[in-house]
């Protein structure tokens, strides 16, 4: 449970940086519109100091380490990654050349299935998204060096 | 290996199902635009016009482009495509079209005014001017009103001032949100009364009118073509009309500056495109403008939809946007610091 | 009487009933596809219509609007993403079912508790519109802060495990729901200086990331065969025996429905929280709901497509706009030159009345073309997790893209997908932020109005009898759930003295 108590002050800290983050923010606004943002500040402070006693004591009690089985942390890593990229590059390279790249790069890389079948669905993704968005519905899609 | 090919064909299948759906629609409305006959001078427009609009399906702007946009297409002999792209009370929009859209003529924006104007006036974030705008033209004018629900005590615009002075800053009247037009009508008319009441902003027209003739508040200064359907099913009544001259759907309604408030405003919806656009594309956009207010159709369109044609065409819009501008600018200066505690 | 009778003939016209199929296939289509909305659906199509009939242009859009809360269901069940923020309720009874093989079930249940909602709410407006849309003009910024200190209190119940943990989660929802410029002062708060962000982080765009992204690297993170092509054997439709144990609660899920919807403000992703809370608070078997139990689904489906039929009463009896889709409705009125406003079940009784019963036709085309549907939607159950990861990621940010046309929102989605992957490792519930996320504005707003208006009364909320009687219940559900804290406390002291 070791793992399980080093997530939860993980979680403790992300609330606590972010509702103080936000208190700091709320020092330039007028009363109306802080009121109730403080008062978020003050309780998720609260029930964050509640729950490193929770689970302080909950780690105290339990002595033998549950280890989750199965994670592949260096893929379930890398995908995320990948995802993050990919978003990224829409920006310069446009939808319709990161995407099929990420559905063939990523489906590659997690030996989905046979590559002519990854290659049929990066087609036909990528085809059903043009043709639905682009070109029925119209929007502005940022293209890239394609537009 | 063929069952998950199989799957994918009938995921296929569902696709083409969808767009023939899609297809059979399409050709029995939109109309297929005719063979351009080659202008004289130039070939604009020789693709569809994009509409960039700041505000999400359903709203005034696109009641206000769906109205317009058959005419304009007519005229102009093209399509548009109306992009929506909100946030920001429309400054995300504006912020594009001022300063990233290609200012080629092929895109313009709906623009609608206070709120162009004061998304800047009072966001220090918010960085483009009209400056960076080529003003297309105004379409309509929606004026503002005081409206009470049917039960009011409020009979008169008398019964609603002497009230106020009975009671300075209690009488609780609603407006559509901080920093939209009817905040800045309640302002104005404060400022013009020297009279205070209790502002409650709703988030919109329509909780703003909803409160008032639920009896929630006091009264509530909206707009004349938004309520007039209540008004007309006697669920709300019309105090005072902040226009110049006396509409024509109320006229029994004394105007503001007959009563002594003179206050003249409204919400006004019209057309902008981005700073220097090609000369030929921004003549050719005026007159199809002009052609659209002439036309018979269009000003029965407006009527059957409670809209009240408020045309000006190119500088006279520009100089419209900037007399609001310094105007609305004043009025921010002098109320801002009580928002700001 | 004789408009009741006349719409019914109107809308029995060859014409009509292809508009209502072709409306409900596109509906269900929509609301499958996480973040195509109905409201934008029916945006994009109204020009369409133009060359329609009035009546017929509207019951299209109408059907659509209806299908698409069922549809919303389907992406819900099987790939644990809502298609539609009305269907984030259905995930966490329907996702679980499918887990155990049984997305037809799962899906038929949805169907069927979506023809009941769909059906009690058509038959409302069709005879009491008049009446309870009145009921719509009582609700003001005090009714409405009660409803949502009400809908606050679905956090407790749906904070099971760490009651903590869920509480902080809703309270961060709370929080996020900040974000944006303040409705009574205009001043931008905690946007950082983003103009994307002045409008409010968009509830769709949090609920795609917090859904999607966290299922998408569920997937791939084991090798484990999870629920190997379990082959479909279930039969999608329940039988009559367990329709008996839960038509209880579908029908108490429809008057939820109907009400949540009446009142302006807000919609189908608020109903299917209230009726997914109030089947649990009911129900003998309490502890199975959140692990795969059909009156879950039943309890949340039936609840929001009730809304549709509820959201129509005020738009038609009243010109007031239930929801955001009705009021795009609205705008194809007055495109077709119809005045929305009082007179129109008066004035233009034969096109509302064909609406009406547009819409109640609408349910049964909804269950025939939804059975199709159904049937070929759930073989996305047999695509290997591998590949069905990638293309989860794709609809996500082609989603979350098209809400506002937005690359910035993608961004954010997917903020939201990693806070979502890590509240799912340490076992934080995401429901209670998703409740927080969708009232936070709601009580914010309706709370400094209240004060507005009664010159800061705080007694302002129990001098209302509307606003008193729901603070009440809203009262009470803590205090049920207060034999949870003192377990809580009681493990806390037995921890202390050892």
């Amino acid at each position: 449970m070791k793992k399980q108590l080093i997530l939860n002050m993980a979680a403790v800290f992300l609330a606590l940086f972010m509702a103080w983050l936000f208190y700091y923010e709320s020092l330039d606004l007028p009363k109306v519109a802080y009121q109730l943002p403080r008062m978020l500040t003050y309780l998720i402070t609260i029930l964050a100091i509640i729950l490193i006693i929770e689970s302080y004591l909950k780690y105290r009690k339990t002595t033998e380490e549950v280890q989750e089985e199965g994670i592949m942390v260096r893929r379930t890593f890398l995908f995320i990654c990948s995802i993050a990229l990919y978003i990224y590059l829409i920006d310069f390279l446009g939808y319709f050349i990161t995407t099929p790249l990420f559905i063939f790069g990523s489906m590659y890389f997690l030996k989905a299935t046979k590559i002519r079948n990854i290659l049929y669905v990066t087609i036909g993704f990528t085809l059903f998204v043009y043709l639905l968005f682009v070109r029925f519905l119209h929007l502005p899609i940022p293209l890239g060096p394609l537009s | 290996m063929s069952r998950k090919r199989n799957h994918i064909v009938v995921v296929l299948l569902i696709v083409a199902l969808m767009f023939t759906l899609i297809a059979c629609a399409k050709p029995t409305a939109a109309p297929t635009p005719a063979p351009a006959p080659a202008p004289a001078e130039s070939n604009y427009p020789e693709k569809p016009i994009t509409n960039l609009m700041g505000f999400s399906p359903g709203g005034g702007s696109d009641q206000l482009a769906q109205l317009t946009v058959p005419f304009l297409s007519k005229n102009l002999n093209t399509t548009f495509t109306n992009v929506y792209k909100p946030g920001a009370t429309g400054a995300i929009a504006w912020t594009e079209l001022a300063k990233q859209t290609k200012n080629d003529g092929y895109t313009i924006s709906v623009t609608p005014t206070p709120m162009l104007m004061t998304n800047y006036i009072m966001n220090p974030d918010i960085t483009y001017t009209i400056e960076e705008l080529e003003p297309l033209a105004n379409v309509v004018t929606d004026p503002a009103v005081i409206a009470v629900g049917v039960d009011s005590p409020f009979k008169t615009y008398e019964d609603f001032v002497n009230a106020v002075k009975a009671e300075p800053g209690k009488v609780t009247v609603g407006n559509s949100g901080t920093g939209g037009d009817d905040f800045f009508t309640v302002l104005m008319w404060e400022q013009q009364t020297n009279l205070k009441v209790q502002m409650v902003p709703f988030q919109g027209d329509g909780p703003s009118w909803q409160a008032a003739q639920g009896g929630k508040i006091d009264a509530s200064f909206t707009n004349l073509g938004i309520t007039y359907p209540q008004v007309k099913a006697g669920n709300l009544r019309i105090l005072a009309i902040f226009s110049a001259e006396r509409s024509k759907l109320l006229p029994d309604v004394s105007t503001a500056k007959e009563l002594g408030a003179n206050v003249v405003t409204g919400a006004s919806r019209g057309y902008s495109a981005p700073k220097g656009i090609p000369a030929d594309a921004k003549a050719k956009l005026l007159d199809a403008f002009d052609e659209m207010f002439k036309d018979p159709e269009f000003v029965a369109a407006c009527e059957k939809q409670g809209l009240e044609i408020d045309a000006m065409i190119g500088d006279e819009y520009g100089k419209f946007l900037k007399d609001n501008e310094a105007a609305y600018k004043d009025i921010w200066n002098a109320v801002k610091d009580q928002y700001k505690s | 009487m004789e408009n009741v009778l006349l719409g019914l003939t109107n809308v029995l016209n060859l014409i009509n009933i292809v508009a209502i199929f072709a409306g409900t296939a596109i509906g269900l289509f929509v609301g499958a596809m996480p973040g195509l909305s109905a409201t934008m659906a029916i945006a994009l199509l109204l020009p369409l219509t133009f060359g329609l009939p009035p009546a017929t242009g509207i019951s299209m859009l109408a059907s659509l609007y209806l299908a698409a809360m069922y549809g919303g269901s389907i992406a819900a069940i099987l790939i644990r993403t809502p298609g539609t923020p009305a269907a984030a309720a259905t995930v966490l009874d329907g996702y679980p079912m499918a887990q155990k093989g049984q997305a037809g079930k799962a899906l038929g249940v949805s169907l069927v508790a979506s023809l009941v909602g769909g059906i009690i709410s058509s038959i409302a407006l069709l005879t009491v519109a008049p009446i309870l849309g009145k009921i719509a003009l009582q609700f003001g910024p005090i009714e409405l802060f009660a409803v949502a200190v009400l809908g606050m209190t679905i956090i407790g119940s749906l904070s099971q495990g760490s009651t903590t943990k869920g509480l902080l989660a809703g309270a961060i929802g709370v929080m996020i729901a900040m974000v944006g410029m303040d409705p009574i002062s205009g001043a931008p708060r905690f946007t950082f200086g983003y103009l994307q962000l002045f409008s409010g982080i968009s509830f769709v765009v949090a609920l795609i990331g917090l859904f999607s992204i966290p299922q998408a690297i569920r997937l791939i993170e084991k090798d484990i065969k999870l629920q190997k092509a379990n082959k479909i054997t279930d039969k999608m439709l329940p039988t009559l025996k367990e329709l008996k144990t839960m038509w209880v609660t579908m029908i108490r899920s429809s008057f939820i429905g109907i009400f949540t919807g009446l009142i302006p403000g807000t919609g189908g992703d608020t109903a299917c929280w209230f009726g997914y809370n109030e089947a649990k608070r009911f129900s003998k078997h309490k502890e199975k709901f959140g692990t795969g139990y059909p009156e879950g689904v039943a309890a949340s489906e039936a609840a929001n497509n009730a809304v549709v039929g509820g959201a129509l009463i005020p738009t038609l009896a009243l010109g007031i706009p239930g929801s955001s889709g009705t009021a795009v409705l609205m705008g194809g009125l007055m495109v077709h030159g119809i005045m929305p406003g009082p007179t129109l079940m008066t004035e233009y009784a034969d096109v509302t009345y064909t609406l009406i019963w547009a819409v109640m036709l609408a349910n049964f085309a909804m269950f025939g073309v939804g059975l199709l549907f159904t049937r070929v939607s759930v073989s996305v159950t047999k695509v290997p997790n591998k590949v069905l990861a990638p293309i989860i990621v794709i609809l996500s940010v082609i989603g979350s893209f098209s809400i506002n046309n937005s690359v910035f929102d993608v961004g954010l989605m997917f903020g939201f997908g990693l806070l979502g992957y890590f509240m799912d490792k340490i076992k934080m519930p995401t429901a209670p932020m998703i409740v927080g996320l969708i009232l936070g504005m709601m009580l914010d707003n309706s709370f400094n109005q209240s004060m507005m208006m009664s010159q800061d009364d705080y007694l302002v909320f129990f001098k209302n009898p509307i606003a008193a009687t729901l603070l009440a219940i809203a009262g009470l559900s803590i205090l049920q759930s207060t034999p949870l804290f003192g377990f809580l406390r009681s493990k806390l002291i037995r921890g202390k003295n050892p």
